[in-house]
């Protein structure tokens, strides 16, 4: 009784056709209150989409329907085509997404079209034509507050009657109702998106990344925590879900010694921040994380997350302790060289001494060549001092005493002028006057004093200069000795300046960089502090500020 | 109300028998979609909606058949409603469809067209 033709037959002699008109908006109504229903319990746009095409045309009897919408993450061009039946693979209507003469239109004219009303306007439109030539029917953009999201188009009805006025109405009801649903869905979709793409960011980060609530349950973890947890926990891996894990599981006392109550800790104490090194230890397999414990509060009821980030610093720390190392090999190589560079500064002062003594005896002055003699002795003795390993510039030896600085000076120099390198070299001597005794180490600032003095002498010799000329001058200001050496040498580069003092610099063809290293040693000995001016190819001056104690104390340290 | 799910059997090469269930709306209307294309896909030009235990059809579930007769009737097939309840029959006239889709009582009259 039911085939295709008894059932018109019926429904010609029965009175429920009547109820036509009135059912099909029950109908739609029924079909958007559902579909706004399904918004807003799941709103996964492409599905909800096909289904709105299919409530439409189920709800207008056309088999062929399809929704052209903008993309949401990518600004307002037309992306993303869904279609039904005859529209479902339609190569030709995909032209639509890219077509921005389509955009445009509908943007301007914010309502449905029939299309034999588009074809009396947009004759000419290409796009006008390619919905024409599709079977589309009726036409309509889809708007919310403003801004169009898509359009929407009906294909012929099965009826192939034209729609009426009543439907056009019923169509753009039912497009106002979905289109805030629309643009929620979008705004939906580009917080999926941007999530997306957070927890990527995330589990990109090459360090471990662990997110707890407020009572400490795992909200959060990345491809490095996991890691890390599969070395360490795996059982936790193994087991089920991480989520709502709590905090102790996820880092056992047995592997991260007590650390989770540090961290707790850091929560209960409202530390912003704790940053610190954790060793984690599990049968023999250790690695050390720089951890970074942080707290993130959401809302005013005071719930927060608490971040925890593990950076795996086990390499850096095993390359820092290989540094050591290395470091101290070359500890015992620098202070081969200071000894050796030091030597050779006491050398030159004997050797000064004895042509001192030499040029006496000469003269039959036995006063002076016996006095010069006394100071050649006392120059030994230093030596003895040094070789002795009193002055390992790493743990140099201080013994201080009250002394002139002024008379320190006279007696270094006294020693220099004879050198024949300093003999080509115009010494210039400026002694501060009232310059009080102060306490220090004799031996040491004398070290230092020739040190600069020889660098400065070297300095005029690479310049080349015949004319060579050196200052020395010592000064008294706030409780504030100083002494400088100035030259008119080669000077220094600027990127020279600042590693000066630092080991292995030198820039000398013979030199092995390590006679500065020892000054700085000194000058920290004495809370002296240095301060050196230096033009290329004018010259350079290095001046030792000391403060003045003028206690009289032996100060070992 | 629990809804059955969709169920699918072959009757013959070209002709696949699908039960939506008890309810074909927003909630399957795209499923059905899917499952409709592939059987098409497949060869099945005539495709069987026995609806023996559909209580409640929605316009998505019209349109998830609407969207797919045509494919069905280019190959030289159909899409046969059969079993449907006076519920969903009074859906399908109020959407004006009675003319247009091809509603026989029962199982055998639809698989009759179908040999």
């Amino acid at each position: 009784m039911n085939t295709k033709t008894e059932r018109k037959s019926e429904r010609e002699e029965s009175p429920t056709f009547c109820r036509y008109s009135s059912d099909k908006p029950t109908l739609a109504l029924d079909a958007l209150a559902k579909l706004t229903k399904q918004f807003a319990d799941k709103p996964d746009f492409k599905s909800l989409m096909e289904v709105f095409i299919l409530t439409l045309s189920g709800q207008f009897s056309v088999p062929s329907a399809f929704i052209v919408l903008r993309n949401p993450e990518r600004g307002y061009e037309p992306k993303i085509f869904i279609g039904t039946g005859k529209y479902r693979k339609n190569e030709n209507l995909l032209t639509l997404k890219e077509s921005r003469e389509f955009c445009r239109f509908f943007n301007e004219n914010r309502r449905p079209f029939r299309i034999e009303e588009l074809m009396e306007r947009e004759s000419n439109a290409i796009f006008a034509c390619l919905l024409s030539e599709a079977g589309v029917r009726l036409i309509a953009p889809l708007s919310h507050e403003k801004e169009l999201i898509g359009v929407i188009a009906l294909g012929e009805k099965v009826n192939r009657t034209p729609y009426d006025d009543t439907e056009l109405e019923l169509f753009g009801t039912m497009l106002l109702t979905i289109a805030p649903m629309i643009a929620n869905s979008f705004l939906f979709m580009e917080m999926t998106h941007m999530n997306i793409w957070y927890l990527e960011i995330l589990d990109n980060v090459k360090m471990g990344v662990f997110v707890f609530d407020s009572e400490h349950l795992l909200k959060k973890v990345n491809i490095t925590g996991l890691e890390i947890l599969d070395t360490f926990v795996p059982e936790l891996i193994e087991s089920n879900s991480l989520t709502k894990m709590p905090i102790q599981m996820v880092f056992p006392d047995s592997v991260f010694h007590s650390w989770v109550r540090r961290f707790i800790a850091a929560d209960v104490n409202n530390h912003n921040e704790l940053i610190e090194n954790m060793v984690a230890r599990k049968d023999g397999r250790e690695c050390i994380y720089n951890v970074r414990v942080s707290k993130i509060i959401y809302d005013s009821n005071y719930k927060f997350d608490l971040v925890v980030t593990l950076d795996d610093i086990t390499t850096q720390k095993e390359n820092e302790r290989r540094l050591f190392e290395l470091e101290k090999f070359a500890d015992k190589g620098q202070m081969a060289s200071s000894i050796s560079h030091e030597l050779n500064n006491y050398l030159a002062l004997i050797l000064g001494g004895v042509e001192l003594t030499q040029l006496a005896l000469g003269r039959n002055d036995l006063d002076k060549a016996g006095g010069t003699l006394e100071k050649l002795k006392s120059n030994i003795d230093k030596m003895k001092r040094f070789t002795s390993g009193l002055m390992d510039y790493s743990r140099l030896n201080t013994v201080k005493k009250m002394a002139d600085l002024n008379e320190l000076v006279k007696d270094v120099l006294s020693f220099v002028v004879v050198q024949k390198k300093f003999k080509a070299v115009e010494l210039h001597t400026e002694l501060a006057a009232g310059l009080p005794p102060f306490v220090m180490d004799k031996d040491q600032i004398a070290q230092l004093l020739l040190n600069f003095l020889n660098n400065a002498v070297d300095a005029i010799e690479e310049a080349g200069i015949k004319t060579g000329q050196i200052w020395v001058k010592t000064g008294y200001k706030n409780k504030l000795a100083s002494i400088s050496v100035a030259d008119n040498g080669i000077g220094i580069k600027p990127e020279v300046k600042n590693r000066l003092f630092k080991a292995h610099l030198t820039t000398k063809e013979k030199g092995h960089g390590y006679g500065l290293v020892t000054c700085a040693k000194i000058i920290e000995n004495h809370g002296g502090q240095i301060e050196i001016v230096s033009e290329i190819g004018a010259g350079s001056m290095f001046t030792l500020y000391f403060p003045v104690n003028t206690e009289e104390v032996v100060i070992e340290k | 109300m629990g809804n059955k799910p969709i169920s699918q059997k072959k009757l013959n090469d070209f002709t696949l028998v699908i039960n939506p269930g008890s309810v074909l709306d927003n909630n399957n209307a795209h499923e059905m979609v899917e499952i409709i294309t592939v059987a098409q896909d497949k060869g099945f030009k005539n495709i069987i909606l026995d609806m023996t235990d559909l209580e409640f059809i929605s316009s998505a579930g019209v349109g998830s058949i609407l969207g797919t007769i045509e494919t069905s009737r280019e190959a030289g097939g159909d899409i046969i409603l059969c079993n449907a309840a006076e519920s969903i029959l009074h859906v399908l006239e109020v959407l004006d469809l009675a003319d247009y889709l091809t509603v026989k009582n029962n199982l055998e009259e639809a698989a009759s067209l179908c040999s």
